[in-house]
């Protein structure tokens, strides 16, 4: 019994709950290589060069989930798996590879972190109206000689708000959905005083544009790529959500 | 372990010895002067005599008279023995009588010395079980107070200059009860011859049960009940390995750390006040919780803290132990006390003892009020007891009555991160509707008889508990957009929880003595039923509109519980006891879910039920059923507990002990014949105690043990689910200890314990329970020495006490640690019997320390988007406070 009684009086010297509680720092910048203009050819064939493009991020969420894309019709926020956060709001230019820091420090748990969000968000995720801008991008598109100078300024306001098809079901298309770019797939733990680094690649974003629904090409005026779920405005906006190809998360420290 | 009782310490020794102090008045002034009011001398401090070793042998009761006279100052002098039953028994009632301290007689308004005759009845321990032992020694003398004890009361005498003369004769009502004499009737008559009058005093008590080991802590409040304690609860940090915290305000039932076991709000410990049941069934907020809010502090008299399941006795919810409490009023009279203090806070308290009966007769009544410190606490409550025992014969009657409500707000925590930056301040709120509302009325009536060997106790209860309670741990975290939900913003996560329950039950037990092995063993027999009628109601409440938004849980439950135990005292050797036995308990539920389906996952599209909370759909496309779904089960257990003990030799005994014990699961996971709704504890301890007198006139009393409990199904509280919810299974390992000294002007207390526990699937250490608690319980007490400041021959007395907490960095979730707590409550009180004046201080540092400490995910919209990640919050503890009382007693003798 006494070796019980030390080795109780020993462990309890020490011993944890498990993980831990974190803090860092969180920066956000365009793709390691943007540059201005920025250049890449779509998955539509057209070359698009970038003269402008500023991405409102509203903040950034790890969670502990495992991504599934293929996930039916659910909240946006699901309390308990969340393991780290950081607030904007912070405006990146997605020509520069020049990484600016969040304004505030983020927090979070020693968890492993599988599924990261960002939120492109003025204010309250589930307000019906928002009039920030979310996206402000101008540049030429050119195909096969043709030339489509164009430019967007979007928002994400009850612009987007889908009407309810199943009365059954009327909440399975909150405004907050979009606004959510996710489920982006990470691998890694937050550390106290580490880095999250967030690389934005607007090429990304406009694989799937189609410039030539926009209007004539080799037109005297800029063509306005939609502010809302039509045409190309919607491609784009889908592009912003997009999982794949478009939001970079990595950790270090 | 035994703990000092009354300023008189309990021999280590199991003890079992009637006791009764009869005290007569001499009649009869012969000469033609006016009578004089003549009020014989009444006691203050008792001390028992302790069992002579040589003495236990002995099979029949043994009778020693001593005469004393009791000094002007009320100190016993030149003892002899009249009666006598022996060198040893006789050597023992000296020790004990010379410690013994009187009220002097009064003639009018004068201290005269007066001579009295005091019988010590020694009854060997078999007879005297049905009063049981207090210390739980085995070859030590009992030390009891008899609850039948009908032996002739002594004889008082008044001696004018030490010569023995004719007194004034005094009548006295018959003495019905009560450990101090009764007070003298005004008219006298006596004897010509001088002799003697006698008055039979009696002095009733709880009969002390053979105890299970060090962990048993039999405690009587005596002079630590003058440290601050602002409820019932803080009593029990008397015992080792205690802290109370409070994160719902102060009317709330306090959260019970023991040895290991985060018992919430009483989940793990079992509380009873005199056999009456506290902790309720079918509680949604918590199952087994207990709020001893009602319980008015002057009324406890003693507590029995087990601290582990190792008495048969012991039922549902003695998972880290059990807590019971034994009222009385000791100061007898009419006591009226009035405080005020910072923060609007009042109090008014009245409370009779009629003179002549006994502590257990009583009733009281208190009122309160606080503006509270902060935001968002202040409280009212009000609460009555009483209480009246009655003898017939070999009987003991006792009927109890309580009533009490309560209403008060509460602050909730704070997110540490708000704090830090500003945003809130440390005794701010962030949600202004939390609060309590509570009622308790119960009503029970109680019989103990005995024959020549055989002890019977029969009790009935009925209480009615309604509650309602508000709480916000999440702010706005937790009304998630679901799909068959209208479109929402976060609406509040305020809980307002409703529950009523009545309780219906009945206790019993026969206890048979006899004599085997030329030494007396004891068998008892017992029962214990209950019925509960439990509903309970949780929403979810609109910050905007203050409407109920969400339904959560809408159960009502009939919960019945029956146990039968056995247990045997039996003693081998004259130093060997084996203590224990079984308890066997049958669980029944019958659950009415009356919000089975929250949520479906195709509802159907014709009939869509969008934001109701208690569906009347399932399956594919929304087939019709009904919202309620019933539920009924049934299990037993049966639970062995066992102790040794082992002396004592010079006061030193040791001592082991096993126990398994229950907590009934919460109605809520209740389906339908589910095999076991309970979560099963086993526990191991073993220790050592000493009991003994280390100077002249200074007893101490010593104990140290270490300890293992297991629990099978444990629970862990959830913040966003506002209540305890299962977790697996959990090991603690640990070691208590604790101390009491006590002299003619001093008592002292200080305990401590330090634990490991861990969850068995992870051996991660359980959050929120603190490793290391230390505590100081202390009191001096003198009576002034300057005549002037007599009052009706008293002389002033003052007595400082203080209590002193220390906890350790608690283990939190995210292996963060905790703050450490230190607190120093002070109490300082001067006066007389019939006035006195006192001031406390609680906190006296003035720390701002953190009570409660959490780490989760809240978002109170404090910052630009949702806060969704886990961070400290904390329930602030209580700052500086100061409160002035003034007491009166009349009419009394105290």
């Amino acid at each position: 019994m006494r070796r019980v009684f030390l080795a109780a009086w020993l462990a309890a010297c020490g011993g944890t709950t498990g993980s831990n509680l974190v803090s860092f720092r969180a920066m956000v910048g365009g793709a390691a290589d943007a540059s201005a203009p920025l250049s890449f050819d779509n998955g539509k064939g057209y070359h698009v060069s970038l003269t402008r493009a500023l991405l409102h991020v509203g903040a950034v969420y790890l969670n502990e989930s495992n991504p599934n894309p293929g996930a039916g019709p659910g909240p946006c926020i699901l309390p308990g798996i969340y393991v780290a956060e950081v607030f904007g709001p912070v405006t990146v230019d997605l020509l520069s590879p020049a990484l600016q820091p969040f304004p505030t420090q983020g927090e979070g748990t020693e968890t492993p972190a599988k599924t990261a969000e960002v939120w492109l968000t003025g204010g309250d995720i589930n307000a019906q109206t928002d009039l920030t801008v979310i996206f402000d991008v101008s540049g030429t598109a050119t195909k096969d000689g043709a030339t489509y100078p164009f430019q967007a300024t979007s928002h994400i306001s009850d612009n987007w708000a889908i009407p309810v098809s199943n009365p059954a079901l009327p909440g399975a298309n909150p405004i907050c959905k979009q606004r959510i770019a996710t489920p982006i797939q990470v691998d890694f733990t937050p550390t106290d005083g580490g880095l999250l680094t967030l690389r934005i690649h607007a090429s990304g974003m406009f694989q799937d544009v189609d410039f030539a629904t926009l209007g004539p090409a080799n037109g005297s005026s800029t063509l306005e790529i939609p502010d809302g779920p039509v045409g190309a405005g919607l491609v784009l906006h889908t592009g912003l959500l997009s999982a794949f190809g478009v939001y970079e998360l990595s950790w270090s420290g | 372990m035994p703990l000092v009782r009354n300023e008189r310490v309990l021999s280590s020794r199991r003890v079992s010895i009637a006791l009764v102090i009869a005290l007569g008045a001499v009649a009869l002034r012969s000469f033609a002067q006016t009578a004089e009011h003549v009020r014989p001398p009444a006691v203050e401090k008792k001390v028992d005599a302790t069992f002579p070793t040589q003495g236990l042998g002995s099979r029949s009761q043994v009778k020693v008279v001593v005469r004393v006279t009791v000094a002007t100052d009320g100190t016993v002098v030149d003892p002899e023995i009249v009666e006598s039953g022996g060198p040893a028994f006789d050597a023992a009632v000296l020790d004990a009588v010379r410690r013994w301290k009187f009220r002097p007689a009064l003639r009018g308004d004068v201290p005269v010395p007066s001579r009295i005759r005091i019988p010590f009845l020694f009854v060997p321990p078999a007879a005297a079980g049905a009063a049981g032992s207090l210390d739980g020694g085995v070859a030590a003398p009992p030390v009891a107070i008899a609850e039948d004890a009908g032996v002739p009361a002594a004889v008082v005498s008044s001696v004018d200059g030490g010569i023995a003369a004719p007194v004034p004769d005094v009548t006295q009502r018959p003495a019905s009860e009560g450990s101090e004499a009764a007070p003298a009737e005004e008219s006298v008559r006596g004897r010509a011859d001088g002799g003697e009058e006698v008055i039979e005093v009696t002095a009733a008590t709880h009969r002390h049960v053979p105890t299970r080991g060090t962990s048993d802590f039999q405690i009587e409040t005596a002079q630590l009940a003058e440290v601050p304690r602002g409820n019932a609860s803080e009593f029990l940090k008397l015992a080792p390995g205690v802290l109370l915290t409070n994160e719902g305000g102060e009317g709330h039932a306090e959260q019970v750390f023991l040895r290991g076991f985060d018992a919430r709000e009483g989940q793990d410990v079992e509380f009873s006040v005199d056999g009456v049941p506290v902790n309720e069934s079918g509680n949604f907020h918590g199952n087994g919780y207990s709020d001893t809010h009602f319980i008015i502090p002057e009324l406890v008299q003693s507590l029995r803290v087990l601290e582990g399941p190792f008495d048969p006795r012991q039922g549902n919810y003695a998972v880290a132990g059990s807590a019971e409490y034994h009222l009385g009023l000791s100061e007898r009279g009419l006591l009226a006390k009035v405080s005020d203090g910072r923060y609007g806070t009042r109090r008014a308290l009245i409370a009779y003892g009629p003179p002549g009966s006994s502590a257990g007769t009583f009733a009281a009544a208190q009122l309160y009020q606080t503006d509270g410190y902060g935001q968002n606490r202040d409280g009212h409550s009000a609460s009555a007891m009483a209480q009246h025992e009655a003898r017939n014969g070999s009987s003991l009657y006792r009927v109890t009555a309580q009533a009490y409500t309560a209403s008060f707000h509460t602050a909730g925590v704070l997110r540490e991160d708000d704090f830090a930056a500003g945003r809130v301040g440390f005794y701010d709120t962030y949600d202004f509707l939390q609060g309590e509302d509570a009622a308790r009325y119960s009503i029970a009536a109680a019989v103990e008889s005995r024959t020549d060997r055989i002890a019977f106790t029969n009790q009935v209860f009925a209480i009615y508990r309604p509650l309602r309670l508000r709480e916000d741990f999440t702010g706005f975290l937790l009304d998630v957009q679901e799909p068959d939900q209208r479109a929402h913003a976060q609406r509040g996560d305020l809980i307002d929880l409703q529950v009523k329950e009545t309780t219906l039950g009945a206790r019993g037990s026969a206890r048979l003595s006899g004599e085997w092995l030329d030494l007396q063993q004891q068998i008892e027999l017992g029962y214990f039923a209950r019925h509960d009628i439990a509903s309970g109601f949780q929403q979810r409440i609109e910050a905007a509109t203050r409407a109920p938004y969400l339904t959560e849980a809408n159960l009502d439950s009939n919960l019945d519980d029956i146990g039968l135990y056995a247990d045997a005292n039996l003693r081998f050797l004259p130093w060997l006891a084996l203590r224990g036995g079984f308890r066997a308990d049958l669980f029944t539920y019958n659950v009415q879910n009356l919000c089975a389906v929250r949520s479906v996952e195709h509802p159907s599209p014709t009939s869509p039920e969008p934001d109701v909370s208690c569906k009347t759909q399932e399956g594919t496309l929304g087939a019709h059923r009904e919202p309620n779904q019933s539920a009924s089960t049934a299990s037993s257990t049966t639970m062995p507990r066992a102790s040794v003990i082992v002396g004592p030799w010079a006061g030193v005994s040791f001592s082991a002990s096993y126990g398994r014990g229950v907590r009934s699961i919460d109605p809520v996971y209740i389906t339908q014949d589910r095999a076991t709704p309970f979560a099963s504890v086993t526990a191991t301890e073993a220790g050592m105690t000493f009991e003994g007198t280390i100077l002249p006139d200074v007893r101490m009393a010593f104990g140290t043990a270490i300890f293992r409990t297991h629990v099978d199904q444990d629970l862990i509280f959830s913040q966003t689910a506002g209540r305890n919810t299962l977790a697996g299974g959990t090991t603690r390992v640990g070691s208590a200890s604790a101390v009491r000294l006590s002299g003619p002007v001093f008592d002292v207390s200080v305990n401590g314990a330090y634990v490991h526990a861990t969850l068995d699937d992870t051996g991660l250490l359980i959050p929120y329970v603190p490793d290391l608690v230390l505590r100081g319980d202390g009191a001096v007490f003198t009576d002034l020495p300057w005549k002037i400041l007599n009052l009706e021959g008293r002389p002033a007395r003052i007595t400082f006490a203080t209590g002193i907490t220390f906890v350790g960095r608690r283990p939190l979730p995210f292996g963060t640690r905790s703050d450490r707590i230190f607190t120093i409550d002070t109490n300082l009180e001067v006066g007389w019997p019939i006035l006195r004046v006192g001031l406390s201080v609680t906190n006296l540092l003035d720390s701002q320390y953190r009570l409660g400490e959490y780490n989760f995910a809240s978002d109170f919209h404090s910052q630009s988007q949702p806060t969704l990640v886990p961070v400290r919050h904390f329930a602030a503890g209580a700052p500086r406070a100061l409160l002035f009382t003034i007491t009166t007693n009349f009419g009394g003798s105290p």
